[in-house]
């Protein structure tokens, strides 16, 4: 009997590895990963090749270094790469006459005698195109000559856009297959720039607005950068097949991209970026697919391989590149006044060393982030170009944002040990949703920065009363490079017509009040565009500060006007016109609610102050939150205790108030005054100073308190609930809300 | 008789009290919101959806293992030289175990945080396996247990000529199979449940053992959870069921008068 | 022969692990104890003590552990005790299996089924309300730590009951017989012989029981996390929050506290033990 059991038992357990065994393995067979959290140390990207579409095997990317070669200036260059046979070319007026030019400045292909045309180009052979405009039909006529010079080819297009006054047509590339023409024109003066495909007989096929570029594979295919596709980034990657008319695919791209290429010798899509140039896999997607780091590879990073920055690919006139993967950029330019004046082309070429590899150098410091945002990167990289003796080691614990956010509680933990045992980089940052900041900047595990800031002299030029805020206990151990502002957008026109002050509402039971006068006049009216639950959260961040103080270890709860405020929620809580989320739109964020909870420097700065002025209909205006003004850190840093080069660290951190970085058009609000003088008042210059931006400056100037860490506001938000449920009084709430608060911060 | 009567109610009671628990997840696990009152949806998910299950039931079932590779002989070895001999210091070392026993990980997570950085064990898998393997419990449970090991015995083997390894491999060990076994599955349902070490010594989340992705259930197995918590339990209960006897027999140091 | 040191070879595997990973670790936590500062330490002396017993959350941390010991551990021995005497000598094969499960079910499953049971829409509020009564919040409606107790109780008296019926079934079955003979009463002969024979070893399942009470914090934090409600706020959620909050000293401060507590009552037992081995000539 006993026997058996045992056996029994061992058969069972035997059974259970078994299973276990086998689900494992045919989960590596099959290779389907549920959508695993990224988490590594290491800082290799995720995508492999085994990862690109299943159809196509294809060799890697071949690894290796670029190398930047002598720039060729002329007046007389052409503005468009061609892709002669794997030989990328340009074209040349010069004395000897109208010639194409490779980059050692031998020439490939004489144009033929022709009367000026207003493009000449070349297809993929070899063969010469012109296109001559008819100024009074706005017809083009584009005649491609064969190797002898004879025109054997001739198409004339009839649909380009014909300009108005004041603009001008201009054919920024033509390229061509045996099948199909493909046009990108421009109206100049009218923000007009179109992709259109014909075929050989002048039939317009299909037709693309706002194409920033495009690219052909010669069969019949292309590929363009097309700009109001898709709502959630500015250019979408399109692919079209031309021969069954249509669209393959289309997707978004979200690192700003300039240039489309398409490579015939390993059949990838290549774009150029704000970030530099990459590998495009099309069909890949993260996560959370708002970004490219999965479907996006760089093999030529802006500033760090080349001597220019992302600013000048906005006169990026053309991209190439050739068999030999060599990379070929064509900037114009302008320089000279009046009767001088004079515009050129700047052809920067890199040449490709494969196997080639930068130069381990050790690093001077490291940086401790939970992930790398593309601020820090592109910071880092700015500091090395600047000082080339400091090598910088990025030490992040997740690859994204996203793989951060799935697993931000571990890295709590995590961090806290590290910081305690020492074992962080010199520079650590303090950012990062559901860290407890307060607990950080108190902690002498981060050094006290006070002796630093003075000596520099940096704390003359921040804003004070962020600087005091981030002040803990007669320490300063953490600074912020950039904040946002939460504050609200509301319907001046709609609160004018209900005779409501907006500058009268001192607290949310004001606006929460509001409601019943709102449903009276405009019934369809929601009062926030927005959750339930974020109102709250908005709510109840924005009062926090004002009940506790972290410093003091201070909570007192029982405010009149905290109660008040509490009732009144409580009161239109079940009310469907609290709040609906509607659609959210760029450039309204109320769709037709009185309010919208929203944050200045969240995004773009600029887009906070354009839309305002631009975008936004008549009324809107920006309120700052009921409560009290706080705001939060979007980067904050500060230096270990324990490091080993604090003054190397605090380099790093300088360099991060220099007007440089303050100034990169970046999200979030910067901290020092120039740098916010600087973006403010240029914006107020370019938008002829208007008359409504006090609100705005006020609201960014005001913020004074820090949000307090989620820890604290998660503790009250538990008990709020329960009042909510009526499982508790309001009494009993806040007392039992406080007794725990309080607990938190004396322990 | 009445007495009788009384033990058996009290037993009986007890007895369905302490399956309570393992009801109640029993039961979780085999509703699922929809039509049927009882399925097995809850498995299919927890077994078929998500490779962390295989992971996390791996890297248990590793972790307890080698754990249980190291403690189990060292501590015989402990337990033996403790409960069989006199040296100086002796009582002051065995009453340090007693209170190693009792440290909570908090009081030494820094410095164990250290310890591994510096011998680079950190990140991988010895990181949780070291400081648990050394856990002096089971020294303390072994040397109790042979503290009744008869002295005669022993000095009859060595009037028999036998070396004092030779005393404990030969004699004593063999002797301690059922409080050994006891210990192995005292050590095994201890470390089955580890949370606090991998969470600060460990980096990835493929490196975590079950017991720390059960606890965040939510977001990785969805609804799942008590099927999962079912898996998870099967090998400690048939490890119980295994070694029932031994285990009882080891746990009320069956003391040789 | 028999050397003066050859017990201590026996030992040296374990203590060379144990020295490197919780030995010495442990000695360092009490340097952090007499410390102030990260990074640049600086003694402190009592400093650190001083200021955790005027600290309002390690009182009520200590408070709230002692009274979950006082109202666990005497249960837990003396119902260890008594179903130990019931289970010795009878058959009660199943009852037997059954109360040792609490004790092999991982913590996570346990309280998954735990909180099915005593949850609001559970068995135990339905049957309440049958009868009549409203609906108990056993998890945060101020029973916080009795519900905790419960389940201490319910996870370890099997192997506390499994310990006794062990010491109660090996006493010679003459004492029975013998005071059977005697008086008819079967209480009288659990007073007056078995609970004497088993002095010894009610203080062991004492110290065990005062051990698996620390353990009670894996249950805690998995059904509260950092913030259990008051009453149920002990030792550990005091240290452990400390951690969070980067402030290693008091931490170390408070644990080192604990041990001395907790070393004081050993040392009783052990000394006691020594006693008892001597009488009984080991």
């Amino acid at each position: 009997m006993k026997l058996s059991k045992k056996q029994q038992a061992a058969i069972l357990a035997a059974a259970l590895v078994l299973v276990a065994a086998g689900g494992t393995a045919a989960f590596l067979l099959t290779g389907q990963d549920s959508p695993k959290p990224e988490s590594s140390l290491s800082a290799e990207n995720s995508v492999t090749e085994a990862s690109q579409t299943a159809t196509e095997q294809k060799a890697p990317v071949p690894k290796g270094l670029y190398h930047e070669k002598e720039t060729q200036k002329g007046g007389y260059f052409g503005d468009t790469f061609f892709n002669f046979q794997g030989e990328i070319v340009w074209y040349r007026d010069s004395e000897d006459g109208l010639s194409f030019v490779k980059q050692d400045g031998t020439a490939v292909a004489e144009t033929p005698e022709t009367p000026p045309s207003n493009y000449i180009g070349m297809d993929f052979h070899g063969n010469i195109l012109e296109a001559f405009l008819d100024k009074s039909t706005y017809f083009v006529t584009v005649n491609r000559y064969d190797q002898a010079g004879e025109i054997d080819r001739t198409a004339e297009l009839k649909e380009l856009h014909k300009p108005g006054e004041e603009q001008y047509l201009h054919i920024r590339k033509i390229l061509a297959d045996d099948s199909y023409l493909y046009v990108l024109g421009e109206i100049q003066g009218a923000n007009d720039s179109y992709l259109q495909v014909y075929d050989w007989d002048g039939n317009l096929i299909v037709e693309y607005a706002d194409t920033q570029d495009a690219a052909i594979d010669g069969q019949g295919n292309f590929y363009s950068l097309t700009g109001g596709l898709n709502r959630r980034s500015k250019y979408a990657y399109v692919k079209y097949d031309v021969n069954a008319q249509k669209e393959v695919s289309m997707e978004p791209v979200f690192d700003m991209p300039y240039q489309i290429e398409y490579n015939r010798y390993d059949g990838r899509i290549y774009l150029v970026t704000e970030k530099g140039v990459g590998v495009y896999y099309p069909g890949i997607v993260g996560p959370n697919d708002s970004r490219n780091e999965n479907n996006l590879r760089y093999i030529l990073t802006l500033i760090q391989d080349t001597s220019f920055t992302s600013e000048p690919l906005y006169s990026l006139t053309d991209f190439a590149m050739g068999e030999d993967r060599s990379l070929y950029f064509n900037f114009s330019g302008y320089e000279g006044e009046g009767e001088n004046f004079r515009s050129y082309q700047q052809i920067i070429p890199f040449t490709f060393e494969e196997g080639g590899k930068k130069e381990e150098k050790e690093p001077t410091f490291s940086i401790t982030v939970p992930y790398a945002n593309d601020f820090l990167k592109e910071a880092v990289i700015r500091f090395q170009k600047k000082y080339p003796e400091e090598h910088v080691e990025i030490d992040a614990a997740y690859l994204s944002e996203d793989a951060y956010w799935q697993s931000y509680d571990l890295y709590r933990d995590k961090i806290s040990a590290r910081l305690m045992a020492g074992d962080v980089g010199d520079v650590v940052s303090l950012s990062g949703e559901g860290l407890p900041v307060q607990n950080f900047l108190q902690s002498d595990a981060l050094l006290d920065l006070t002796p630093y800031l003075e000596e520099s002299g940096i704390s003359t030029t921040l804003n004070p009363s962020i600087l005091e805020a981030v002040e803990m206990n007669g320490a300063t151990r953490g600074l912020p490079v950039t904040y946002q502002v939460p504050c609200l957008v509301a319907d001046g026109a709609l609160a004018e017509k209900l005779g409501v002050n907006l500058d009268g509402l001192d607290s949310w039971a004001d606006v929460f009040n509001l409601l019943p006068r709102l449903k009276e006049s405009s019934p369809e009216t929601p009062l926030f565009n927005s959750s339930k639950n974020l109102v709250a959260w908005a709510m109840i961040d924005s009062c926090m500060p004002r009940l506790i103080d972290v410093e003091q270890k201070t909570v007192s709860l029982n405010r009149d006007w905290f109660r008040e405020t509490l009732e009144s929620f409580k009161a239109i809580e079940d009310d469907p016109m609290l709040a609906k989320i509607q659609d959210v739109s760029p450039i309204d964020p109320l769709m037709g609610s009185m309010f919208s909870p929203y944050g200045i420097g969240e995004g773009y700065i600029g887009d906070d102050f354009g839309r305002q002025i631009t975008y936004y209909p008549e009324g809107y205006c920006y309120l700052p939150m009921p409560g009290g003004q706080q705001f939060e850190c979007k980067d904050i840093f500060g230096i270990a205790a324990s490091s080993d080069n604090p003054d190397a660290a605090w380099k790093f951190l300088e360099y991060l108030y220099s007007e440089e970085i303050q100034s990169l058009h970046r999200r979030g609000i910067p901290v020092t005054q120039e740098g916010w003088e600087k973006d403010f008042l240029e914006r107020m210059s370019y938008h002829n100073a208007p008359s409504n931006m006090e609100d705005f400056e006020a609201i960014v100037k005001g913020a004074d308190t820090l949000k307090l860490q989620s820890e604290i506001t998660n503790l009250f938000a538990a008990h709020f609930q329960k009042y909510l449920d009526d499982e508790e009084t309001l009494d009993q709430m806040l007392a039992a809300a406080e007794e725990e608060i309080w607990l938190y911060l004396n322990e | 008789m009445r007495v009788k009567k009384a033990g058996w109610w009290l037993a009986t009671i007890s007895a369905l009290v302490c399956l309570l628990p393992f009801a109640g997840v029993i039961a979780g696990s085999l509703r699922y919101p929809g039509p049927l009152p009882v399925t097995l949806e809850q498995y299919g998910r927890a077994l078929l959806q998500n490779m962390e299950f295989y992971t996390g039931f791996w890297n248990s079932l590793l972790n307890t293992a080698l754990i249980l590779l190291i403690n189990i002989p060292v501590s015989l070895l402990a337990g033996y030289g403790f409960s069989q001999y006199r040296f100086p210091g002796r009582n002051a070392l065995y009453w340090l175990y007693v209170v190693l026993m009792l440290l909570p990980f908090q009081a030494v997570v820094v410095p164990q945080y250290i310890v591994l950085q510096k011998t680079g064990l950190l990140g991988s898998r010895w990181a949780v396996i070291l400081p648990c393997a050394f856990s002096t419990f089971t020294a303390f449970l072994l040397a109790q247990y042979m503290k009744g090991i008869s002295r005669e015995l022993l000095d009859a083997g060595r009037i028999d000529g036998l070396g004092e390894f030779a005393l404990f491999w030969r004699l004593a060990a063999p002797l301690c199979r059922p409080a050994v076994t006891a210990a192995v599955v005292l050590v095994f349902f201890s470390n089955w449940s580890m949370v606090e070490q991998p969470v600060v010594f460990l980096d990835e989340l493929s490196q975590f053992p079950l017991s720390v992705l059960l606890n965040r259930s939510s977001a990785l197995f969805e609804g799942a959870a008590p099927a999962c918590g079912i898996l998870f339990s099967v090998l400690p209960i048939l490890l119980y069921r295994f070694c029932y006897d031994d285990l009882v027999e080891g746990i009320s140091l069956g003391c040789v008068k | 022969m028999r050397k003066k040191w050859t017990g201590l070879w026996f030992i040296l595997p374990s203590l060379i692990g144990t020295a490197a990973f919780v030995i010495v670790p442990f000695f360092a936590s009490i340097g952090y104890a007499f410390t102030k500062g990260t990074g640049k330490a600086e003694f402190a002396g009592l400093a650190n003590f001083r200021e955790l017993f005027a600290n309002d959350a390690y009182r009520l941390a200590v408070k709230n552990t002692l009274l979950f010991i006082l109202e666990g551990v005497p249960l837990l021995v003396i119902l260890g005790l008594l179903l130990g005497i019931a289970l010795a000598g009878s058959r009660f094969s199943f009852q037997r299996w059954a109360i040792l499960i609490p004790m092999a079910l991982p913590t996570a499953a346990a309280l998954l089924g735990w909180q099915a049971v005593f949850g609001e829409n559970g068995p135990l509020n339905r049957l309440i309300q049958l009868c009549g009564g409203t609906t108990v919040d056993f998890f945060t409606g101020g029973f916080a730590r009795e519900t905790l107790a419960f389940f201490f109780l319910v996870k370890n008296v099997g192997y506390m009951a499994v310990i006794f019926a062990g010491a109660v079934s090996s006493l010679p079955k003459e004492y029975g017989e013998a005071f059977a003979l005697d008086s008819g009463s079967k209480t009288r002969y659990v007073w007056h012989i078995i609970l004497p024979s088993v002095r010894g070893m009610v203080l062991f399942v004492c110290v065990l029981s005062l051990m698996y009470s620390f353990q009670i914090f894996r249950e805690a934090y998995g059904l509260y996390g950092d913030r259990p409600p008051q009453e149920a706020y002990m030792l550990q959620h005091f240290m452990n929050n400390n951690f969070y909050k980067l402030n290693y000293q008091r931490l170390s401060t408070a644990a080192l506290l604990l041990v001395l507590g907790i070393s004081a009552v050993l040392a009783v037992f052990l000394w006691r033990q020594e006693k008892i081995s001597a009488e009984e000539g080991m």
